[in-house]
């Protein structure tokens, strides 16, 4: 039910790559769990209605500075850094 | 003496006596964990920081303060919940090596009761899992039996509290994660209603359905462990801003007059017949306790586990697209452009199943297949709130199994995805209603393997969920 | 063969809020990179957005300002891409439900007025900045990331590059007026990314249209807009198809290059964000907000101009805030608007140039003015004084006095001074009597001079006809 294709094109959206082995394997269990959820469009919702529960506009954040990491926590964690920032390969605009 | 096999409440009175002080607990905990490390329950133990911690509380246990319950009590909680300066791997090879610069508010919490963490709960990596096999570092073992699993995805969490490293743990519950896991161990694990307890911090799976909940070995403990958990958190725009709670006063002792709900689609195919059998016995057990039992209906209730998976694959794919390896985590060395880098980290750092949740995900958000699977989940997920808007019309309380069966091997569903989905059938529905569940033991199965009941209450109904579960617990013989 | 250009604008206006949109990091240009982030805007796992109210009502302000219908309820959607600028790889923005719909801005070319719809008004994030350092490499700096940002997006409604930059100048303008943005394209509070396509002229189907993007000043604007229409006609003429695609700018070589190559074509996956409540305004909330705008550029100029000021004049007056305000505070205290005008557009915004800094109150300006006004210095005079009040800080008052610029009002001693001139200047005279009536001025210049400019020039003027016939 979900071709090999649709697949791929998934992959390139979450940014994964697979062996075609495993794309093989994922288009079976995708299929799978697709024809599953799919039962769902059996399920009358023609009585539901689109209330949204909302959030009123005083509730909000109020525009107040609150304290930062620091420059050197904010990177910490990262894999590749240079001059404060976190180093990318080049990104050809 | 042993102090471990003991519960919160037990404790804090034994600590308030003098007979025991926090750093005894401490170091006995601290040996469970190296004593039981076969069982692979955490990922990471805090020994230097948790003996100093304990020492600081017995400090102020000697000068006479007045001190929170949990001062002093040795816990652990999930590797998906941020502490400053450690760790928070989510059980994944992303993560790994992560340090984080926060605490999550819940954290917070626990360090103003002064709760001695031990160490992070080992899990289903990112929380995707019913079984903790998806750990990138290696699966927990049941302590009931070891060549069972624990559950899934607060795993670690179940296992220690029911080997009693520590007196509780802090898990996280997107479709059972806390509950279910509670059951396959023998201990008890609650849901409360979602945006009771604060998701900041909180490593997010899906977004619109996780709640933190605790792990502990008595019902009461989880009324103590709440409220420490629950406040409102200007963090959160989805925490609800309700008066404080004293859960320790939800017991009565008593289920006289309280209606207790079966639901008819529970009760199908696929329940193991011992499972069935002890959710019979507790209703009689309730009946004979003078709660009025009734049979009802949720129509909708056996499309849930579709809705959960669309919803939760969705919201889960774009809250994992954080996971580029360009700010943190798996980075690999030498890319050979942008687009080689997102592939390779999120490729070799990601599991099998937090991929294929991924690939599901975006599938059912991608441009012509949104309003077929998510827009129409969204309203199928309206209905049952409306289903069960309806029952908690007409009884208190819902009584239903937590899981469709008891533990199974190791190894066992590991290649069908499907059949795992499947053991969600009855946590999942609340979730996606968002109400409150607590998952209680209620027998043992032939294999010795522990059984546990459900029960499921409306938005905000804590007290009588912790109530009528500790009826159950306390008063019912044969465990 | 004629063709018809259709344009529309998609631009980005930076919020001046003190905090960012969805945490409390500091909204700041020009600091340390990365100092100014969080958890949040650093997208760390765990992390949880938390709108800004500010924000909004800034957004609203913006919609309201332009005309827009607001939305009581509005929902926040995540779009989903992969960029090193981006830290949780998804914006939150708005799509189906927006906060502003449906406004006007009106553009003035070449003495037409126009129109230009506007599609929407949302709020969203803006996303990290990417430094390239030039020697192979690019690095992150996320604290422009959360700023929030309002989208403007415009209906199909422009025709001309021309009328782009006059679109954009209205829109800088009004905005300015609210203070809820900097506006400046120079510092990226201001960006304009524009969708053109060509058709043949008069034809009801829209050609292809293109995207192109860095576009850093009006000029770039004005520029592209005329490259790319007329690439389009050419391609068309050559018997090739327009591709759809994004174009990045050039302005050094006044060029466009192809951004992004088609199986790139993005799919964003918006869905709304489950972290975030939809938002609810009460008619009296949008009510409230309307009233505390102040009056707005164009409301102003046709007030100007009512009073009887030039439109060109009344567009001077009216190109900030601080102008027009500072015009409607001496107004108060002297109700002359042409002679205030005057002051204001030939000596004030001059010195403005070189100055930047306005030296003279509105009190004291209007104090000058009433001088000039009740006839006790002449214009002249007054523009003097004017100067030396800017350079010195003194009162006009004062000023006058040390400068002897007094106006005579003694009208003897006037016929005296005039009588002089008259007799001796007998050629300026005969020229007069000749018909060179400019010959007057000269008479009228000499009565000055020997008067120290005290002499009032219309009063030398009407002496001058009478006593030469």
């Amino acid at each position: 039910m979900i071709s090999k294709k649709d697949v791929l094109h998934i992959a390139k959206l979450s940014k994964l790559e697979f062996s075609d082995e495993e794309i093989e394997k994922f288009t079976t269990e995708m299929s799978t769990i697709v024809e599953y959820v799919n039962t769902l469009q059996n399920v009358d919702t023609s009585d539901v209605n689109d209330e949204l529960s909302v959030l009123p506009l005083n509730d909000l954040r109020a525009d107040q500075v609150k304290p930062s990491l620091s420059q050197e926590d904010a990177i910490k964690n990262a894999p590749k850094k240079r001059s404060g920032g976190f180093s990318v390969p080049q990104v050809v605009e | 003496m042993d102090y471990t096999q003991l519960s919160i409440l037990e404790v804090a009175k034994l600590l308030r006596e003098g007979k025991v002080t926090s750093l005894e607990l401490t170091k006995q905990a601290l040996q469970m964990a190296k004593e039981k490390e076969s069982f692979n329950a955490l990922t990471q133990v805090f020994e230097e920081d948790a003996l100093k911690q304990a020492a600081l509380v017995d400090e102020m246990f000697k000068s006479g303060k007045e001190l929170p319950l949990l001062a002093g009590v040795p816990i652990t909680i999930k590797d998906n919940i941020n502490l400053t300066g450690k760790k928070t791997t989510c059980s994944s090879k992303f993560l790994s090596t992560y340090v984080s610069p926060y605490d999550a508010t819940i954290v917070k919490n626990l360090k103003s009761s002064y709760a001695i963490i031990i160490g992070k709960n080992n899990m289903d990596e990112f929380a995707m899992g019913s079984t903790t096999e998806n750990s990138a570092f290696g699966p927990t073992l049941n302590p009931r039996n070891p060549q069972y699993i624990p559950g899934g995805s607060s795993g670690g969490s179940a296992a220690a509290v029911a080997a009693n490293i520590g007196y509780a743990s802090v898990g996280t519950d997107t479709g059972g994660s806390v509950r279910q896991p509670s059951a396959m161990c023998g201990v008890v694990g609650l849901k409360p209603t979602y945006g009771l307890v604060s998701r900041y911090g909180i490593v997010a799976f899906a977004s619109s359905l996780d709640q933190a909940g605790p792990v502990t070995k008595t019902v009461k403990d989880s009324a103590l462990m709440l409220n420490v958990l629950s406040c409102h958190d200007e963090m959160e725009e989805t925490s609800v801003k309700r008066d404080k709670i004293d859960y320790m006063q939800s017991f009565t002792g008593s289920v006289k007059g309280i209606k207790i709900a079966l639901i008819k689609e529970c009760f199908g195919d696929g329940l193991d017949e011992e499972v069935k059998q002890k959710i019979m016995d507790a209703k009689s057990f309730y009946e004979s306790q003078g709660a009025e039992i009734i049979e009802l209906s949720i129509p909708v209730f056996n499309d849930i586990l579709a809705c959960y998976y669309i919803l939760s694959s969705a919201e889960a794919a774009s809250n994992l697209s954080r996971f580029d390896g360009v700010k943190y985590g798996f980075s690999i060395e030498n890319p050979k452009n942008l687009n080689d880098l997102y592939l390779q980290n999120r490729s070799k750092g990601f599991g099998k199943e937090v991929k294929r949740r991924i690939m599901l995900g975006n599938y059912v958000l991608s441009s012509g297949y949104y309003d077929a699977y998510y827009k129409k989940a969204k309203k199928v997920q309206k209905k049952l709130v409306k289903q069960f808007a309806e029952v908690f019309k007409l009884c208190d309380v819902i009584l239903m199994p937590t899981a469709p069966t008891p533990a199974f091997k190791i190894g066992e569903k590991v290649g069908d995805p499907l059949s795992m989905y499947l053991s969600d059938i009855y946590t999942v529905p609340v979730n996606i209603a968002e109400l409150p569940a607590i998952s209680v033991p209620c027998g043992v199965s032939k294999n010795g393997l522990p059984i546990g009941m459900q029960l499921i209450g409306s938005k905000f109904s804590e007290t009588t969920l912790f109530n009528v579960a500790d009826v159950f617990e306390t008063q019912k013989e044969a465990k | 063969m004629n063709y018809d250009t259709v344009i529309g604008l998609e631009v980005h206006c930076e919020l001046k809020t003190q905090t960012k949109c969805f945490c409390g990091c500091r909204n700041n240009f020009g600091d340390q990179p990365n100092s100014n982030t969080c958890p949040v805007c650093l997208g760390l796992p765990g992390a949880l957005p938390v709108l800004n109210k500010t924000a909004v009502e800034y957004a609203i302000k913006a919609g309201l300002a332009f005309g827009c219908t607001i939305n009581n309820e509005t929902v926040f959607e995540r779009k989903n891409y992969f960029y090193p600028d981006l830290s949780k790889a998804y914006q939150i923005s708005q799509l189906e439900k927006p906060l502003c719909v449906n406004g006007i801005v009106e553009i003035n070319v070449n003495g037409k007025t126009k129109q230009i719809r506007l599609n929407r008004i949302h709020l969203e994030e803006d996303a990290g900045k990417l430094i390239h350092d030039g020697i192979g490499g690019t690095v992150v700096d996320y604290n422009r990331g959360g700023v929030p940002l309002i989208e403007i997006v415009t209906e199909p409604d422009i025709s001309s590059a021309d009328e782009a930059v006059a679109f954009l100048e209205a829109l800088k303008s009004t905005i300015a007026y609210t203070g809820i943005s900097d506006v400046k394209m120079e510092e990226g509070s201001l960006r304009c990314d524009v969708n053109l396509s060509v058709k043949p002229a008069g034809s009801d189907q829209l050609g292809t249209r293109t995207e192109m993007k860095n576009l850093n000043s009006f000029k770039a604007v004005y520029r592209a807009i005329n490259y790319e229409q007329k690439r389009q006609i050419e391609e068309i003429e050559d018997g090739h198809k327009i591709v759809q695609e994004t174009l990045r700018w050039d302005d050094s070589i006044g060029e466009s290059r192809s951004m992004r190559s088609k199986e790139d074509s993005q799919d964003y996956r918006y869905f709304p964000d489950p972290d975030l409540l939809p938002v609810y305004i009460s008619p009296q909330q949008v009510l409230d907000l309307k009233n505390s705008l102040p009056k707005l550029p164009n409301v102003l100029k046709a007030e100007y101009m009512e009073m009887g000021l030039s439109n060109y004049d009344a567009s001077l007056l009216t190109e900030t805030k601080q102008i027009s305000d500072y015009f409607t505070e001496v107004l108060t205290q002297i109700n002359q608007p042409k002679l205030v005008a005057n002051f204001i557009i030939n000596e004030t915004l001059r010195k403005l140039k070189e100055d930047g800094e306005n030296k003279i109150s509105a009190n004291d300006l209007s104090k000058l003015l009433v001088l000039v006004d009740k006839k006790e210095i002449s214009t002249t005079a007054g523009k003097q004084v004017f100067e030396a009040m800017w350079n010195t800080g003194e009162s006009a008052e004062s000023l006058v006095e040390k400068l002897g610029l007094k106006q005579m009002n003694n009208d003897d001693e006037l016929k005296t001074m005039v009588e002089s001139a008259i007799t001796a200047n007998p050629q300026s005279v005969a020229d007069y009597k000749g018909g060179k009536t400019s010959a007057i001025g000269f008479l009228v210049g000499q009565v000055m001079k020997a008067s120290k400019g005290k002499a009032n020039p219309q009063k030398v003027n009407e002496m001058l006809k009478e006593l030469l016939g």
